[in-house]
């Protein structure tokens, strides 16, 4: 019952339009950060870390897009799968049949996690392949928050972390903007809520050194402050992670996703809906 | 006309989403002079380069690069958007078509609405600004701006931030007519919002002088008062924005019937 139930959400994920090209523009995404480390490698030195190559072409443009486009497409996904169908009642037609509330929230989180994970898997397969053809190859790159120059196993451990954090960071603000979905009556409540979120947090980010003027940025202290941010961890604490500085923003980012999964699924489950 | 005006803007007011951006117009340059002159300090503002102190004058013009950013990619995309494409999507939209209106002009009164209260959020907010200037600010007879080499006496200053609001008025403009366009290509709210979005961005990263005029309207504003600018550049965007106008008016004069 419950692999039909998946199986069936799946197809309704693909069968809409809008999340198609939510893949496709994917490779968008990656010609325009091609764009931008091409124009950035005239004046950087192969040595910066600004400086793209085939080696880490697929950390800096996650890294540069994980902000804007990806959120972008994760509150797509959310809008369409969660407020679309539950604000408009069209999951009414799915409860005619003997469906469990919780099972179907079970499954539509299972299929948006799969298919967030399948995102993030197309970024890295097609900037791969894009900085493979157009940047210049290079044995050894630097890394985010690391001196000195790394050989291609360092580089490829280090982006297995990059892309996990980077992973769970889209999956817990897409669990955020679920349960705004659920919450709210329209779409534009939905949209401004989730901005005013992003735009809170980056508020917060600023204010956070300021507060701690005498601390490094480094610092331990001001690194636990800003993982209650999910915008700093899209911006620099998946780098602080992958460089092993700490392991706070995992659990930050773990604890913030069940706490507002749960939120979500009581709100998704609540009997008022099936009246 | 008037009246299709007057009822676009009473659909307009009706909405929660508008009293909201009110709001915020109003908190927003508030919440910058909480931040950036009682907190941090900041007693100056940089142009190409060359430091100008901040006085009760200018200080309206020195506090939009936030203010922009804002606007021209959140806010302003998500209260056209609002407003032009919710009620296509959801139907509503089919009432108003059925009465006895050319369409091309129903759409007008919708810009010329939506123009009209844009322009009233702009003048809020520089109302504020200018009293948190005046309260706040160090007062001053008169004041310098870039690349203008006599000093400006109230009459003056005045009559210089008026033209710098205009510019951002134009330049926001333009957001406009690409959310008429998409909400009548792709039906949906989200998907006008993020379009128009995604456009601006794409833009961004394809054009530099675009780049410039969207993310640094303030120094592009600057630099066209003080006759520094390429006026080429903005002679272009606001081609394009009138082009994207013409489009869009055209399209919905054909396809609104078939769309709602």
């Amino acid at each position: 019952m419950f692999k039909s139930l998946f199986i069936y959400e799946f197809e309704k994920f693909w069968f809409k339009k809008i999340n198609v090209v939510c893949f496709i523009a994917i490779l968008i995404v990656n010609f325009l950060a091609l764009k931008f480390a091409l124009q950035s490698n005239k004046t950087a030195e192969m040595t910066d870390i600004v400086f793209s190559s085939s080696l880490n072409f697929h950390i800096t443009s996650l890294q540069e897009m994980l902000i804007t486009a990806f959120n972008a497409i994760v509150i797509t996904f959310c809008i369409l799968s969660f407020h679309e169908e539950y604000r408009k009642g069209y999951l009414r037609m799915t409860f005619t049949r003997g469906i469990s509330i919780s099972k179907l929230y079970i499954a539509k989180s299972l299929v948006m996690c799969l298919n967030i994970f399948l995102i993030i898997l197309i970024h890295c397969i097609v900037s791969l392949l894009f900085a493979l053809i157009f940047l210049p190859k290079a044995n050894v790159s630097p890394l985010f928050f690391k001196e000195g120059l790394y050989s291609v196993i360092d580089v490829i451990l280090f982006s297995i972390k990059y892309y996990i954090l980077a992973y769970l960071s889209l999956l817990t603000f897409g669990s955020i903007i679920e349960f705004l979905s659920i919450k709210c009556k329209s779409i534009a409540g939905v949209l401004g809520l989730s901005l005013g979120f992003v735009f809170l947090n980056i508020v917060y980010i600023a204010y956070v050194p300021i507060v701690f003027k005498n601390y490094a940025d480094s610092d331990p202290i001001v690194l636990n402050y800003s993982s209650i941010s999910t915008m700093f961890i899209q911006a620099k604490g998946a780098a602080y992670f992958a460089a092993e500085i700490t392991d706070v923003f995992l659990y930050s980012m773990i604890i913030i996703f069940l706490i507002f999964k749960s939120l979500s699924y009581l709100a998704f489950t609540n009997k008022h809906y099936l009246e | 006309m008037l009246r299709i005006i007057k009822s676009e803007f009473g659909r307009m007011f009706y909405k929660k989403s508008t009293k909201i951006i009110y709001a915020i117009t109003i908190l927003f340059p508030i919440l910058i002079f909480y931040f950036f002159q009682q907190r941090w300090g900041n007693d100056y503002y940089t142009v190409d380069g060359v430091q100008y102190s901040l006085n009760n004058l200018n200080y309206p013009v020195t506090q939009m690069l936030e203010f922009n950013a804002l606007f021209i990619f959140i806010i302003l995309p998500l209260f056209f958007s609002e407003s032009l494409s919710s009620e296509i999507d959801s139907g509503g939209y089919k009432m108003i078509l059925l009465r006895p209106f050319k369409k091309w002009k129903l759409l007008i009164g919708k810009w010329i609405a939506l123009m009209l209260t844009y322009m009233s959020m702009l003048l809020f907010v520089f109302l504020i600004n200018s009293l948190i200037g005046y309260l706040f600010m160090p007062n001053v007879e008169y004041t310098s701006y870039y690349n203008i080499n006599e000093n400006l006496y109230l009459f003056d200053s005045i009559f210089y931030n008026l033209k710098f609001y205009s510019i951002i008025f134009i330049v926001h403009l333009s957001i406009l007519p690409i959310i008429s366009l998409l909400s009548i290509l792709f039906k949906k709210t989200f998907l006008s919002f993020f379009g128009s979005i995604a456009l601006l961005v794409g833009g961004i990263y394809i054009s530099v002088p675009l780049q410039n005029i969207l993310f640094n309207t303030p120094d592009v504003a600057y630099s066209i008062i003080g006759g520094t600018y390429e006026l080429i550049n903005m002679l272009i965007f606001i081609f394009v924005t009138f082009l994207i106008f013409g489009v869009s008016l055209w399209m919905w004069n054909k396809r609104i019937g078939s769309i709602v």
